[in-house]
Order: structure tokens, then sequence, then C-alpha cells
């Protein structure tokens, strides 16, 4: 039993670090693709932008 | 109500930027590529984000709490399945390649391709049914939710998720994908921040100690080991995680939000980049509600309802001033799953239902235009019959388990006849039909059977689905090759 607790215990904190982490780095660098992403949408769909004909 | 000034002031000041955020996007929506696959522009940090908003919502919290109220900490093993299945494809590519690189946008278009338009429509109908009838409990277990946790009256807490799901309605149908991955990101800072504060807060008022102490006297070992008392008769021993990998391996082929998903990244290499590393985010989104339920139960004296576990114990442990940002973030995972969810089981409607129906009378490919004006259509179609389905559905034996059964009603046909259909050139139209048919039979005997049945048969119902499937497949396909023989033979 005191196997199991130990291991349930390591696995708890490590999601909790790990989720903790990559959430900050995925938040961070999704800044930049939100911006590629409308850049490349504003390019193709320009009509919609722009009121011009693609 | 149980908010302050401050907690009101967050939650409005919330709603308010995703749902300008939402609307905004309408600019950049002209064709149904934009609308249902954001023209394929994601790339893996917003898709990350966006898998874990989709498959995150209040719903997630309960039911995973659920199991950890009820199961103590032998329960955390369910976590571990989707984290593995994930890791599996996004490193083989195993049934996703193939579906990325023939660029099809819902996972019923693979079957027109492969066999033909009647298996896509027969899978168009099981997915809608199956679907809707998952995504039907949501508003009535989020009410509940809601209710114990804000303290709005009970009365007004249909109106207020009606509410909700309007404003979510609104820049779904207006802006599509590209709403859904911009709110995505705003719904993703709240609900993390939420995620953690729950946990590590949880920690510092119950202690680790008294924590594992309540869950060891009261369940004893069968509540740290999940294969107690043995590997084959342990309530999550080798039949329940067998269960598990087929359903995972299912869900994430062919389930309509998450390949919705998949098919919006930019390339097949970052669809595939996506699955490696969602893997580890679904280990954490199992791992971390469950561990609220076990907080729950630690800190709870006297028995509650396993699905009121969970608010009951936010609504104790949050302080005020915080629960605004803790509820706002609550909100921001069910609505960002909202938005998905209703996008993608009225793109099934649309595109695999009412659209062959259209094109097999008129003989005509229907304009992008015209998809979208009925896209939009059944998105609101299918949020009215949410609504009305969650007043009249009472749900028995674990919400988890209900989850899993209403999907089942088409996942193990679609994952038999998807690894079949990519991988053996046998596989025919007869057998995809009949491993349809066939999958279906142990998930719908499942909906009707007593609690006390259902809890202990759940594992062999669900890899029993599996197995029919494949039954299904092989003996169809070798039936149907049998019989085009012997017609060619009587034409010659």
């Amino acid at each position: 039993m005191t196997m199991w607790i130990v291991i349930w215990g390591i696995i708890i904190l490590f999601s909790l670090m790990a989720f903790t982490w990559m959430s900050v780095k995925i938040l961070y660098k999704g800044i930049g693709e939100l911006k590629e992403m409308f850049q490349k949408l504003r390019e193709e769909n320009g009509k919609n932008w722009a009121g011009n004909k693609r | 109500m149980y908010f302050n000034f401050i907690d009101v002031l967050i939650v409005a000041f919330y709603i308010v930027l995703v749902f300008l955020s939402g609307i905004l996007m309408k600019r950049f929506v002209s064709g149904i590529g934009d609308y249902l696959v954001a023209d394929r522009t994601m790339g893996f940090n917003l898709g990350l984000i966006s898998m874990m908003c989709t498959e995150i919502g209040m719903i997630t919290y309960v039911y995973y709490a659920e199991l950890g109220y009820k199961a103590g900490f032998a329960s955390l093993i369910i976590a571990f399945p989707p984290m593995l299945v994930y890791f599996f494809l996004g490193r083989t590519g195993f049934i996703i390649k193939p579906l990325l690189e023939m660029k099809i946008m819902t996972i019923p278009e693979f079957f027109s391709r492969r066999f033909n338009t009647g298996v896509r429509f027969y899978l168009g109908i099981l997915m809608a049914v199956g679907g809707i009838l998952n995504f039907g409990v949501f508003p009535g277990v989020e009410a509940k939710f809601i209710n114990t946790v804000s303290g709005i009256p009970e009365g007004y807490v249909l109106v207020t998720m009606v509410v909700l799901l309007t404003l979510v309605l609104i820049y779904t149908l207006l802006g599509g994908m590209v709403s859904i991955i911009l709110t995505n990101y705003i719904q993703y800072i709240l609900l993390s921040f939420g995620m953690v504060f729950i946990t590590v807060y949880g920690i510092y008022i119950i202690g680790w100690d008294n924590i594992v102490n309540t869950v060891t006297a009261k369940f004893g070992e069968k509540g740290v080991n999940p294969f107690f008392p043995s590997l084959i008769k342990g309530e999550f021993g080798i039949g329940f995680l067998v269960w598990q990998i087929l359903e995972w391996t299912a869900i994430l082929v062919a389930w309509q939000a998450i390949s919705l998903r998949l098919f919006s990244s930019k390339d097949s290499k970052t669809g595939m980049k996506i699955y490696k590393w969602s893997g580890l985010m679904f280990l954490f989104r199992g791992i971390i509600p469950i561990f609220w339920g076990i907080m729950a139960f630690a800190y709870f004296t006297e028995p509650v309802s396993g699905l009121d576990a969970l608010p009951l114990f936010i609504k104790a442990i949050v302080p005020s001033g915080v629960m605004g940002l803790i509820f706002a973030g609550l909100l921001a995972a069910s609505m960002s799953t909202y938005a998905s969810y209703l996008l993608s089981w009225s793109s099934v409607v649309s595109q695999d239902i009412i659209g062959v129906i259209i094109k097999s009378i008129t003989k005509r490919e229907i304009s992008s235009e015209k998809q979208l004006m009925i896209s939009r259509f059944t998105v609101a179609a299918v949020m009215i019959f949410i609504i009305w389905w969650s007043l009249f559905h009472k749900i028995e034996g674990y919400l988890y388990f209900y989850l899993q059964m209403t999907g089942m009603l088409f996942l193990p046909g679609a994952l038999v006849s998807l690894a079949l259909g990519v991988y053996w050139k046998k596989a025919r139209s007869t057998g995809a039909y009949l491993a349809f048919t066939l999958g279906t039979i142990p998930p719908l005997l499942y909906l009707f059977l007593s609690e006390e049945v259902k809890n202990e048969w759940a594992s062999v119902f669900g890899w029993g689905g599996f197995f029919l499937a494949l039954i299904g497949m092989v003996a169809g396909s070798y039936i149907h090759g049998i019989c085009k023989r012997s017609n060619n033979k009587i034409k010659a």
C-alpha cells in the first residue's frame, strides 16, 4: 500500500508542476502563432478584411 | 449569491471580453473551410491550447472528481490510457497521418471516399445521435454545478445557462473555428489558473497526510491499488484498461471535436506533434480533477453525492475575491467546450446528413456559402435539443461511463472501419455497415441496465463493442467479396 501512495504522490506532484510549466510555455508561444494565423487569414481573405476582392 | 462585488466584476469582464473577441472574428470567415477548420492555419501551441479547452469543461471536472471521490487514489489510473494512446498516435501517425494527408474536414467524409456515400450517411446518423446524447447531459450537470458554486438560485440557473449558451452560439455562428481558437486562448489563461490554484490551495487547507489517512482508513487497499484484489478482478483491472485503450484510440481518431482540431492544423507534421504533446496534457486533465475528488472525500466528514462533491468542495475552500477568477475559469472551461461541440456535432449533421440528402436529390455539389448557412442553422438546432434533453434525462451509474457509452454508439464501428479501411485492402462497405451495427449493441444494452449491473459490467460492454465491430467488419467484407464474385460469374 505504501508503494502505491508514494507512486500517486509523485504523479500528482509531477502533474501539477509540469502542467503549470507547459501552460505558461504554450500561452507565451501561442501569442506569436495567433499573430501568424491572423496575418495568413487576412491575406487569404482580403475580401472580408479590407473590402477588396480576392 | 456567494459572490462579492469584485467577483461579479471579474466574471462580467470575462464574459464581455470573450463575447466581443468571438464576434469580431466574423470578418475572417467567408467559406466553409474558414468556418470549420480555420483554413488550416492553426499552429502547434494554439492547437494544444484549443485541444485542452475543448476537452475540459465543468463536466470533465465533475465526472473525474466523482471517480476520485468514490474510488480514491486507485481511480487515478484512468488518466493513463488517453496519454498512452495520444503518444502512440502522435509518434506513429497510425490512422491520423493518412487522414491528414487526405485533407478531409469530417471523419464521415473518409467513409464516402473509401467506401460509399451510404456508409458516410449511416455513420453521420450514428455520430449525431451518440454525440448529441453525450453532449445533451452537459447543461443539466453544469447548471447544478453553477448553482452550488455561485449560489445563483436554482430557478435562475437554467436561464443563466441559456444566456451563456446563446453567447457561445452567437460567436460560434459568426466566427466558427477562428472565433473558437481565439476565445480558447483567453479561456485557457483562466482555466489553467483555476486548475493550479484549487490543487495547491486544497493541499494547503487539508494537508497531504490527512488526505492519505482518510482514503486508506475508509477504502483500505482498494482506495490506492487499482488492481486490487487482482489484475483481472480489480475494478480498474486489465479488462477496464483494454476497453479504455480501445475507446481512447477511437475517440482520438473519430471524435468529431478532436478530429476537427486535428484537421485544422496547418500540416500533418503539426497535427502529429499536437497529438504527441496532448498526451501529457491529457494526463494532467485526468490526474488534477480526480485528485480534487479525493481531496473532497478527505474534506467532508458527512457523505455527499459523488456529482455534488466537487462544487461543494470548491465553494467550501475558495476564498471570496478569488472565487470570481475561479468561477470565470470554470465558465471558460465550459464555454469553450460548448463552442467546439456545437460546431463539431452540427458539422456532422450539416455535412454528413443534410448535405448528403440534398446532394442525392439535386445531384449537384452544394456551394460553400450554402454549406455555411446549413451549418449555422444546425448549430442552433443542436443547442435547442441539448437544453431540452438535459431537462428530462436522469443519469444512473458513473457519469464517466454514461459519457463513454453514448460515444460508443459509433466509436467501435468507426475505429475498426477507419483502421481496416486505411490498412486492409479487402475492407468493403458491407463490412463497415456490419461493424457499425454490431458495435452499437453493447452500449445500447448498457444504457437500459440497472445501476449495479452497469458499474460491474461496464468494461465487458466496453471492449465487447469493439470485438463485435471487428467481427462485423471482417465477416461483412468477406461476404461482400463472395457476393461480388458470384455476381460476376452470373454476368459472365
